[in-house]
């Protein structure tokens, strides 16, 4: 049976067990019927060409529907460290866990529910988007975050991937809505059961009112077997602020698609994404960001490394309507190859309908900057030596911006982690 | 302490050092001064040992020691400091890193231990109270965010912790006001002594104003057009270089 008709044959076999909460049948039916229109995302097609769809071969892809006490205990095995001052929910293969959870609720101006109503449209607006429809299709349940005015908390979402994706799919979804002149601070982070061929597929659905300040860290330290997609849809208002980290360390194979709006005057994105692999792994991202109103601005930077055999893939697609006058868009987009198999493929993308704009963009892909390097050696710092501190100031630069110190020295000892060599001596030297 | 004979560099396609001779004896300053364009420049980053700086020919000794046969590295750890006209920023790496890190690799050379971590704090503080900078600075990333001023006072300060035998200022002067151009002329003063040469690389007279060097020598088109002593430069700045360029093209 192909993917399409072993995904229809598994959504009719659970529809019934599937909560209309989060969608109601008929919109459930609907995303079935729209992915089954345009056909699952193949390799052929351009923003696609990098991401890795085998998987999509073997996996089931109805969800669990009850967590096992089996798997709840492997999912607080590997539960990082908590933060100080967030409040932490824990989703165990796309199911709320309770039992690892702080109490869903409202408290210090921030509603947490697990019952979110998800769109009807996510994931049906491009093609591109059409793995967040597999969300609506099959989320057995998500969660909502909303702030008021006044609110002041940290959330942290944790995803816990545990069962292997042959047996079942784990859909964590998330809908974030900050009210006007609110500010939202949300951690989310997927990480998984080492060695397990987890699959999961989230979807995060962001709305951010005029003038509210949403700061959302998104870590992904899924096992090295995982197989991982992800669909975030953002739309922001009048001089608000998305302030978007992505991290990204764990899984076989990793594909995000990024749809920011910046849907009204003075809308703001400023969204940083780090990456590291090794081995075969594949990390593959489409963004776009698109400027729908007048003064709206997009700073957007990327730092991919890839070693061994890994491939880097960042695509950054900035759109200029013609209503956006006075827009701007700045983009640093960088790669790093280290080792004699990695590949690294890094593109600016704009695509401006009005004059009245500025648009910048830097890319580079392969080596270490001549100039840093020279600047090191010139102060008699070891060749070797020299580039393991340019390595390591590459991948961290934008690690660098997130406000929150544990988490940040965290990603940065994830991140010396994988060094080897004298790049790890180096590493844990600068941690 | 060096002797620059019939140096020849080319830079991409161009060549912009046509044998160009030089000799700086132990314990002197000396200018070298000329237009835009003339490889003043390309002389310092030559005897830093910049990779894409080919040396078609000629040699550099330093301390009798062929200087061109060693790698970047090498003549910083023997005691050659280039102080950059532009230096870059390194963010991720801090500048306290960067400095113990480069002071141990001269001492390991020197066949010292590596230096105390408490000592080398103090030592650090007190060059920077010296330089009249924050100390903040200090777990920030090298030279990031810092302003054109902060980033020659940090070349400076780097100088000072690293006490070269030889130093190469290139352009430290250019992009200051007068109270940085005092402060980063009495580092350079600070560091004068009979063991030491320093060489200023610069375009206008006004750092030498303030650190008085024992010989100035213009270049141009590559090559030592004029040298003599500190007068040179005030003549310069009187007279501008048309006068000299077009007497050494006759």
């Amino acid at each position: 049976m192909n993917a399409l008709a072993r995904l229809a044959a598994d959504h009719a076999a659970v529809i019934d067990s599937l909560p209309p909460a989060i969608a109601a049948h008929a919109v459930r039916r609907a995303a079935v019927e729209a992915i089954a229109t345009r056909g699952l995302p193949g390799a052929r097609e351009e923003n696609w060409r990098y991401a890795n769809l085998k998987p999509l071969d073997v996996v089931r892809f109805a969800p669990q529907l009850t967590i096992d006490p089996a798997a709840l205990e492997s999912a607080r095995s590997v539960l990082p460290a908590p933060i100080a001052g967030f409040d932490r929910y824990v989703f165990v293969d796309g199911l709320f866990a309770g039992a690892l959870s702080a109490a869903p609720g409202s408290a210090r101006g921030v509603t947490v529910g697990t019952r979110a109503s998800l769109d009807a449209d996510f994931g049906l607006e491009g093609g591109d988007t059409r793995f967040g429809a597999l969300v609506v299709a099959f989320a057995p349940e998500a969660l909502s975050i909303a702030a008021t005015a006044g609110a002041e908390r940290g959330i942290e979402v944790l995803c816990v991937a545990t069962a292997a994706g042959a047996e079942s799919a784990s859909y964590p979804a998330l809908t974030l809505r900050a009210d006007a002149g609110s500010r939202l601070s949300v951690v989310e982070r997927h990480v998984g059961v080492e060695d397990r061929a987890t699959f999961s597929n989230a979807a995060i659905d962001v709305r951010i009112g005029p003038g509210a300040q949403v700061r959302h860290v998104r870590v992904q330290q899924l096992g090295a077997q995982a197989v991982h997609f992800e669909t975030l849809r953002a739309v922001v208002g009048a001089d608000a602020e998305y302030a978007l980290d992505t991290i990204a360390l764990g899984a076989q194979a990793a594909r995000t698609t990024l749809h920011a709006r910046l849907a009204e005057r003075g809308a703001r994105i400023r969204y940083g994404s780090s990456v590291a692999l090794d081995g075969a792994q594949v990390n593959d991202t489409y963004a776009v960001v698109e400027h729908a109103a007048p003064d709206t601005e997009t700073t957007e930077d990327y730092r991919g490394i890839a070693a061994g055999r890994a491939r880097v893939a960042f695509n950054g697609h900035i759109v200029m309507r013609p209503l956006a006058a006075r827009s701007a868009s700045r983009q640093s987009l960088r790669s790093l190859l280290a080792g004699p198999g990695a590949e690294a493929d890094v593109r600016p993308q704009l695509e401006i309908y009005t004059d009245d704009v500025k648009a910048s963009h830097g890319a580079t892909a392969g080596k270490l900057d001549g100039e840093m390097l020279f600047y090191l050696l010139s102060r008699g710092i070891e060749p070797r030596t020299a580039k393991s501190l340019l390595k390591w100031a590459f991948l961290t630069e934008l690690v660098a911006r997130i406000a929150i110190p544990e988490l940040r020295g965290e990603i940065e000892r994830a991140f010396a982690r994988r060094f080897s060599g004298e790049d790890a001596v180096i590493a844990r030297e600068l941690v | 302490m060096l002797k620059i004979e019939n140096l020849h560099v080319t830079v991409g396609e161009r060549k912009v050092l046509n044998g160009l001779a030089l000799e700086v004896p132990t314990g002197e300053v000396h200018a070298i001064m000329g237009p835009n364009g003339s490889g003043k420049s390309t002389l310092a980053y030559a005897l830093a040992g910049r990779p894409d700086y080919e040396v078609t020919q000629g040699r550099v000794l330093y301390d009798g020691q062929d200087l061109l046969a060693l790698p970047a590295e090498e003549r910083a750890r023997a005691g050659v400091f280039l102080g950059f006209q532009y230096p870059v920023e390194i963010p991720g790496v801090n500048n306290v890193y960067l400095l113990k890190a480069a002071l141990n690799a001269r001492r390991k050379t020197a066949g010292l231990p590596e230096v105390d971590a408490f000592e080398f704090l103090e030592l650090v503080r007190g060059k920077m109270k010296f330089m009249q900078m924050d100390e903040g600075f200090l777990s920030r990333g090298v030279n990031e965010g810092f302003s054109g001023g902060e980033k020659k006072r940090n070349e400076v300060l780097q100088m000072l912790v690293l006490e070269p035998r030889l130093a190469l200022l290139d352009e430290t002067d250019s992009g200051l006001d007068i109270d940085a151009l005092k402060v980063v002329a009495r580092g350079i003063n600070s560091l004068r002594g009979p063991e030491r040469s320093i060489v200023l690389v610069t375009h206008y007279q006004r750092l030498l104003d303030h650190v008085n060097p024992d010989r100035v020598h213009v270049l141009s088109r590559g090559r030592i057009v004029k040298s003599g002593d500190a007068s040179l430069a005030l003549e310069l700045e009187r007279r501008g270089y048309d006068w000299l360029l077009e007497a050494s093209a006759a």
